[in-house]
């Protein structure tokens, strides 16, 4: 065999394998966004300061429910954006919030019990965001830490971290 | 050819098998989980 016919046989074999590894790659992001992250997840993932995590809680911002509104109970650093609605982000602090919510970095949504079809929608609007599975509800069972009260803007120079 | 040359490629080779069966064996465990998933799902409603 001669050496170019020998090379150019390396190198189909190498592109295909190149090609079915981002076929692989690709089907594995794709995969991941549809598997909804469990509240121990993302425990550990925001435990983690070298992960940036973006929490958006599409909760009313209070509720009657046992559950709670975001201003009752909300996982740490997590942003409101009720019903993902721009409309009802209306006070000079959920105007900061939307400010904030940033669509380019990996997000996960917060709702009540973890609703596939208010993720649906609120995705939408995400370029990379997974459900929190079984909502605030499954966050506040595993006895995981939360915070209360009216959402603040973080204070300038204040450092990040929130667990 | 020399052989240098060709062992290149077959590190290059085995580099991309090992990373293609790694990842598809972590491709698999999401479509595992995501059926799991799909299945709970269901049965909720």
């Amino acid at each position: 065999m001669s050496p170019k016919v020998e090379r150019s046989i390396y190198i189909v074999v190498i592109a295909i394998l190149a090609v079915y590894l981002l076929i692989l790659g690709k089907k594995q992001i794709e995969l991941q966004k549809n598997i909804p992250i469990t509240a121990e997840e993302l425990y550990k993932k925001l435990s983690n300061p070298k992960l940036k995590v973006q929490i958006v809680d599409v909760r009313e911002l209070t509720s009657s429910d046992e559950v709670g509104g975001y201003e009752d109970s909300r996982i740490p650093g997590a942003l409101p954006f009720p019903n993902c609605d721009e409309s009802k982000m209306n006070t000079e602090n959920l105007k900061d919030a939307l400010q904030r919510i940033n669509p380019y970095i990996y997000t996960v949504i917060v709702s009540t019990d973890g609703n596939p079809e208010i993720f649906k929608k609120c995705a939408q609007k995400f370029n990379n965001a997974q459900n929190l599975a079984g909502g605030m509800k499954a966050w506040q069972a595993a006895g995981l830490p939360d915070e209360s009260g009216e959402y603040t803007p973080p204070k300038a120079g204040g450092g990040g971290g929130c667990l | 050819m020399s052989m240098v040359e060709r062992a290149l490629f077959w590190i290059a080779i085995i580099i991309l098998i090992v990373s293609a069966v790694g990842m598809n064996k972590q491709v698999g465990e999401l479509e595992k989980k995501l059926s799991q998933v799909s299945a709970t799902q269901g049965g909720n409603q």
